[in-house]
């Protein structure tokens, strides 16, 4: 059957979107493998900050999160827990508060609410999201001092989907992530989907 | 379909590819046939009437779903959430009947949603908004009659796993009320779902008073509360009032205590909450009840990895009724439930149909059109689980085996009917039936239990009490005989023992094990009758005398120990003791003529 010229217009952008992909893909890992984090992070004041700077001795933990996305407020209890055991061993904790849509005083009142000690930023225009390849909340991405990815993905299992939860959760992929690294220096940069709210197209 | 836009190749890459876009565009309008739509035309009025009643502020939702800007800030949440039928939350598949209080999109109003964030999110003319939506005052139904809170509020933890926990919310009412409808309003987006139930016996507020904080734990409710008689009663976050049928109201009496069964999920802080209920009373007397049956399985048995397994069980119906409601539950492994009706005649009739089970998101249905079942129909009840790590509401991974029980890492099969039968006599029926099926059930539950764990003396205790119902005495004393062997602490274990000796005229034994009962909990009123029953027989007056005492002190409702003790006082010339307890006897149980007989002895010889 002959193709109709829609079909034959979609296949043939997506061919284009998909080459482009893969050059941004090949970028992206180049830009990990020589390790060196160009982008940078601004915090509620306007400042910018580099990633290098934000590492702790041994590495960061950069966490995507959300004012109003019940996943990511579920989860943080344990990211507090996790960056206060992580901190005296050498990984700081940063979160990023990504979603344009969100105010800087609604992060304010979000770091509030939840009594959030952790430094926060906005990533306005995505680099350090285009970097890492995060779009949804909450996610994560554990990398070394000098950038080499760990881990990138969820927190834990609770969740399989939006508003798809276990009573409880059965892994917790992050602390496993940071458990292994502190005990072994290794970057295997590990990726596990995570599920959550989108903040940027994926 | 290209030819008709113009192709130019001679133009800057940029400019041409926003042609590409533009011509893909007009191709999706004209093959869509309908133009894209936008926010404040197609989204807005589909949110109103579909999101914002809870994604608002002040409601259960995680977040609010009102304005253009929360629209497309969550659209593809909206998109997915929709797509899946998640939301709104409502799980049955559509019946002819219909439901009451269903949540369900069409599927061209799904498509609209998907359309709508494909095509750009495009906000539209404002002018063309519809009017902002009149959301109910605090109280759907106007100011209750009664509002009962929780004395304190209890605070969720903002992390851990999901909480159960009862609520106890004393009643003060000063003569019995029929109540037409109720709300519950948690005040906390923690609450997730809640069954509301009504306790006559003090036993969730001694549970609550042993637990330091507000309320007690557990999915496992004492078997002393229940539902309202004849009624189901469950919330989920969206559910508005409950209003029962005309002439179904239920009855709440003095002395009551209402509890609430709930589900809570931390939200990352400290949630507070402390619930109200609002109730609205009639005084229309209910002219008829509905009965519950219940289809259950207890022989639940998962191995790790097992997937499609089905457990059934089936109820026949015993007389003429109208099916008004129904609940299925399960927990976390269920996957899919089905009802089904098999008419005498022959022909099969879906009940409900949940094709995707979410423990979350349970509750009770009732039909916008009652079903009618005929007597003899036989309803099946088919439930399908799945213990694999493809099940992600899985408690375990790697999977456990599972088997029945009330916790969370228990299963349970179980579709409850309400049914209203036709003619009065039906009642009866199905009253004669129920007990049957209690007896069966019991017998089934403390099987199970007893396969789990064979020194389970009150299981032994429980399924010898249910033996006796069906008068199976032998067995039933050989449960008596291992309870008490099992677990020699446990008094029922040898207050069934001494009615297994009473009942084989081993009068000595009978005694000795009643002591023991007393010895162990010198609070157990019936032993302490037993034992008074015993000495009278034995002649033992003044023994006998104490015994009644006892229990009569212990529950000043007990008819027989008052009765009893007063004409021992009579027999014995203590007029002025007898005639309080005679009198209260009267009271207790018009009925015994021979209290009725030591009164009027009294009286004539006052005069």
């Amino acid at each position: 059957m002959k193709p109709n010229p829609l079909q034959e217009l979609v296949r043939r952008r997506h061919g284009q979107l998909g080459f482009v992909a893969g050059l941004v893909l090949l970028w992206t890992g180049c830009r990990s493998l020589t390790g060196t984090p160009a982008a940078a992070l601004v915090d509620l004041e306007g400042r910018s900050h580099g990633l290098t700077e934000l590492s702790g001795s041994r590495g960061l933990v950069l966490v995507f999160l959300g004012v109003d996305c019940p996943i990511s407020n579920r989860a943080l209890p344990e990211i507090s827990a996790l960056s206060r055991a992580a901190e005296s061993r050498g990984v700081q904790f940063a979160l990023i508060y990504a979603n344009p849509a969100e105010t800087t005083q609604q992060v304010r009142a979000h770091l509030t609410e939840y009594a959030l000690t952790l430094p926060a930023f906005r990533d306005p225009g995505f680099p350090v999201a285009m970097q890492y390849l995060t779009h949804v909340t909450p996610e994560v991405v554990l990398v070394t001092r000098d950038g080499h990815l760990v881990y990138r993905g969820r927190i834990n299992d609770q969740s399989s989907a939006l508003g798809r939860d276990r009573p409880q959760a059965t892994r917790h992929d992050l602390a496993e992530a940071l458990e292994a690294f502190l005990a072994s220096g290794q970057a295997p940069g590990r990726v596990v989907p995570a599920v959550g709210c989108t903040f940027r197209s994926p | 379909m290209i030819s008709q836009f113009p192709v130019m190749p001679v133009m800057p890459m940029m400019r041409s590819l926003t042609v590409w876009v533009m011509g893909l565009w007009i191709v999706g309008v004209r093959v869509h046939g309908a133009s894209v739509p936008t926010f404040h035309e197609e989204i807005e009025p589909l949110l109103h009437a579909h999101c914002s009643g809870c994604h608002r502020s002040g409601q259960s939702a995680p977040f609010t779903l009102l304005t253009f800007a929360d629209a497309t800030k969550h659209a593809r949440e909206i998109v997915d959430v929709t797509g899946r039928r998640f939301m709104p939350p409502w799980l049955p598949s559509p019946q002819p009947e219909g439901f009451v209080g269903e949540r369900r999109l069409s599927e061209a109003e799904i498509e609209l949603f998907a359309r709508w964030a494909a095509g750009g999110m495009a906000e539209g003319d404002p002018a063309r908004a519809p009017k902002p939506p009149q959301w109910p005052g605090e109280w759907a139904l106007g100011t209750p009659d009664l509002i009962v809170r929780m004395p304190m509020p209890y605070t969720v933890p903002a992390e851990g796993r999901d909480v159960y926990r009862h609520f106890v919310l004393p009643v003060p009412l000063d003569r019995i009320r029929n109540v037409a409808a109720w709300e519950f309003h948690p005040h906390s987006r923690a609450a997730h779902h809640a069954f509301l139930r009504v306790d006559r016996s003090g036993d969730a507020r001694r549970r609550d008073a042993a637990d330091p904080e507000p309320g007690f734990p557990g999915m496992d409710t004492p078997v002393s509360v229940r539902s309202p008689d004849g009624h189901f009663a469950s919330w989920q976050p969206g559910a508005g009032p409950r209003r029962s049928p005309p002439g179904l109201a239920w009855r709440l009496e003095p002395d009551s205590d209402l509890v609430v069964q709930m589900h809570l999920k931390p939200t990352g802080k400290p949630e507070p909450m402390q619930l109200e209920l609002g109730l609205y009373f009639t005084d229309q007397p209910p002219t008829n009840r509905p009965v519950k049956v219940a289809m259950v399985n207890y022989a639940i048995d998962l191995q790790p990895g097992a997937t499609h397994v089905v457990y059934t069980d089936d109820y026949r119906i015993p007389a003429d009724a109208d099916l008004l409601g129904i609940l299925p539950h399960t927990h976390y492994l269920g996957r899919r439930i089905e009802a089904l009706a098999h008419l005498p005649d022959g022909v099969e009739r879906r009940l409900l149909l949940i094709p995707a089970w979410d423990f979350n998101w349970q509750g009770d249905y009732t039909y916008r059109t009652p079903i009618f079942l005929p007597a003899g129909t036989r309803v099946e009840m088919r439930i399908e689980f799945d213990n694999s790590t493809a099940n992600p509401w899985n408690p375990s991974n790697p999977p456990k085996r599972v088997r029945f029980g009330p916790n969370t890492t228990d299963e349970m099969a179980e579709l409850w009917l309400q049914l209203l039968p036709r003619a009065k006599e039906g009642q009866a029926a199905f009253d004669k039936a129920n007990l049957e099926r209690a007896l069966r059930d019991a017998i089934a539950f403390n099987t199970e239990r007893l396969r789990i764990d064979p020194q389970d003396g009150t299981a032994h205790v429980n399924l010898g009490r249910a033996l006796l119902g069906q008068r199976r005495q032998t067995a039933a004393f050989e449960h008596f005989r291992v309870a008490a062997e099992v677990s020699p602490t446990l008094d029922e274990a040898h207050y069934y023992l001494g009615i297994s000796h009473r009942l084989k005229g081993e009068n000595e034994q009978a005694t000795a094990e009643f002591r023991r009962t007393v010895e162990l909990n010198p609070s157990n009123t019936r032993a302490h009758g037993n034992l008074g029953m015993l000495e009278l027989n034995a002649g033992h007056i003044d023994a006998a005398a104490a015994e009644f005492a006892a229990a009569y002190r212990l529950d000043p409702t007990d008819a027989l120990a008052c009765s009893t003790l007063g004409l021992i006082r009579l027999q014995q010339g203590k007029a002025d003791e007898a005639r309080p307890l005679l009198e209260k006897a009267s009271q207790l149980d018009p009925s015994n003529t021979e209290v009725q007989q030591g009164l009027k002895f009294l009286r004539d010889r006052a005069r």
